[in-house]
């Protein structure tokens, strides 16, 4: 591309949803049923990845954004997570997150305008998928 | 051999050996009426000519040196260098002989650093 496309990138391109498993002893069929803990738009990026002798690890850098005036952060650290990236699926346990004071935009684009400060504009869940 | 696919923005960011946002390609494409052109042949020399002042124009008016651009996701990464014009006055010169040709109404809004002389009658 022979121009500038600030646009190019999209903040947030995918949708996911954390949740976590509940116990559910009265059931015999189903002891383990899954609460939805938020359906969310987000950006997903590979963060980093272990290989060993028989797993395969990769650990996801999943951004949400988020406004800290109307809500708190739904999303604890042992929850799960999964969400599509045009079509693969990322799926693992939620290792941390992150809360910021900026949204991912700036990040990505390196633009240092539009910053808020004293306020959380979007969270960084890393998410540890694990293959053996 | 491959075809070649015109795309009017493309083909306006080759009229000049700058880099421009996307956005400056797309106003000046609106206001020369050009954005619905899909075939080269649709292009007059006229609007090809006027769309290289507008665009030359648009350095002029910028800051001498542009910053670069980068952006990134995840590991890939992508930019555009800085850029710096070292001959603003010819190239001013250069875009007015243009707007001058067309008699295009841009030519009133584009500074005039040529070199006058006034005789002054009143000593």
């Amino acid at each position: 591309m022979a121009y500038i496309d600030r646009d190019e990138l999209q903040d947030y391109p995918f949708e996911g949803e954390f949740y976590r498993s509940v116990s559910n002893p009265s059931s015999l069929l189903n002891p383990q049923t899954e609460e939805i803990i938020a359906k969310v738009v987000c950006d997903i990026q590979e963060d980093a990845n272990f290989r060993a002798t028989a797993t395969a690890k990769a650990v996801y850098a999943v951004y949400v954004p988020f406004d800290s005036d109307t809500d708190v952060v739904p999303v604890q650290r042992g929850n799960m997570f999964r969400g599509y990236q045009y079509g693969l699926l990322v799926a693992g346990k939620v290792i941390g997150v992150f809360p910021s004071q900026l949204g991912t935009f700036e990040n990505y684009t390196e633009r240092g305008d539009d910053v808020v400060p004293h306020r959380c504009r979007g969270y960084l869940a890393r998410v540890e998928a694990t293959d053996v | 051999m491959a075809v070649i696919e015109f795309d009017i923005l493309q083909y306006m960011s080759g009229l000049t050996g700058f880099t421009f946002d996307k956005a400056v390609l797309t106003r000046i494409a609106l206001k020369r009426g050009v954005a619905n052109v899909t075939e080269y042949e649709e292009l007059t020399e006229k609007q090809e000519d006027l769309i290289t002042a507008d665009l030359l124009l648009t350095a002029y008016l910028s800051p001498t040196t542009w910053a670069s651009f980068n952006q990134s996701h995840g590991s890939y990464k992508k930019g555009v260098g800085s850029q710096t014009m070292y001959n603003k006055e010819e190239i001013l010169e250069w875009l007015r002989g243009i707007y001058e040709k067309y008699e295009d109404p841009m030519l009133d809004k584009v500074p005039d650093n040529s070199a006058k002389v006034f005789f002054r009658n009143d000593i």
